[in-house]
């Protein structure tokens, strides 16, 4: 048939692009990965460059195990309607992602994918939590999806 | 060390403390809270924190351009003494540190969870914003 093509091909044409959108012509299958994944990875990468002594302070260079864990726990925890984070370096060589909106203020300080400090104040309730994450992410999870759910709220109430 | 010392007294809780950002993404973010720039709670975490006293500069006839005189696309921010002391600070100890290059070094010293490093940075004044930053308005 004109129109099969080996699946080699058809791949080819397969363009993930951010907001999670697949551009191919044959496409078939389109990727569900939020667009706020793409732009954390795409805000963290760069601190890679970062050298010593970076904030002339003595700060240290971002470690390869926080840049690497940021990168995977915006993966695996960011859902659709999470508002971008700020990325940033910490003096220590851990990299930050924050938040500071819809009432909220979230912090993530990557170590490693396998530990996180998080600090978390909710406005509207006065609730405030600092807490230390090795291997369970619910409470961090729960925190992205409340925030998440504030975003969505706040952006069908503009779109009426 | 430092962190032997006793909070230095002679800081009044007026006394603003200077500390430059850098001119790198993210060092300022702007908190939608509060609607209003802010340094990112991530410049407050060193154990020992340094700083320079505005005070002591003030005495000497200088000013917060001190600071940044070697850093011309830095930051700066100011915090006072009273609420760097805080309970919601962590109660940090404020003590002189006078350095060969720099008699106005000063250093804040203790821990600093999350969530006082957060305090700070939500209560601490932008002086000046790194370059990358600028407009017409603020530079």
């Amino acid at each position: 048939m004109d129109a099969m093509k080996k699946p080699s091909d058809s791949f080819n044409q397969l363009r993930v692009i951010p907001g999670g959108y697949v551009d191919g012509s044959d496409a078939t299958t389109i990727d569900r990965t939020p667009a706020v994944v793409f732009n954390t990875i795409e805000r963290t990468t760069p601190l890679a460059r970062l050298t010593d002594n970076w904030n002339s302070y003595n700060a240290l260079q971002p470690k390869y195990e926080a840049i690497n864990g940021a990168i995977y726990l915006a993966s695996r925890l960011f859902v659709e309607d999470l508002p971008e984070p700020d990325v940033m370096p910490v003096p220590n060589g851990n990299v930050q992602l924050e938040w500071s909106c819809h009432d909220m203020y979230l912090e993530m300080e990557v170590q490693s994918k396998h530990r996180v400090e998080v600090f978390y104040e909710d406005l509207r309730t006065q609730t405030q939590l600092e807490f230390v994450i090795t291997h369970d992410f619910t409470k961090l999870s729960d925190a992205l999806a409340e925030l998440a759910s504030r975003s969505r709220k706040t952006r069908l109430q503009v779109a009426r | 060390m430092a962190e032997e010392k006793d909070d230095d007294n002679g800081i009044h809780d007026d006394c603003g403390l200077l500390r430059r950002i850098p001119d790198s993404p993210n060092n300022i973010v702007f908190d939608q809270n509060l609607k209003r720039l802010r340094p990112s709670s991530a410049n407050f975490r060193d154990v020992e924190l340094s700083v320079d006293n505005l005070n002591l500069l003030k005495e000497d006839g200088l000013d917060h351009n001190y600071t940044i005189a070697n850093f011309p696309d830095y930051g700066l921010i100011e915090i006072t003494a009273g609420v760097v002391r805080s309970p919601q600070s962590g109660s940090q100890r404020i003590v002189t540190d006078a350095i060969e290059d720099n008699p106005y070094h000063t250093l804040i010293v203790g821990a600093k969870g999350k969530g006082a490093a957060n305090h700070m940075s939500r209560n601490c004044k932008l002086i000046i914003l790194p370059l990358h930053q600028r407009t017409d308005e603020t530079s």
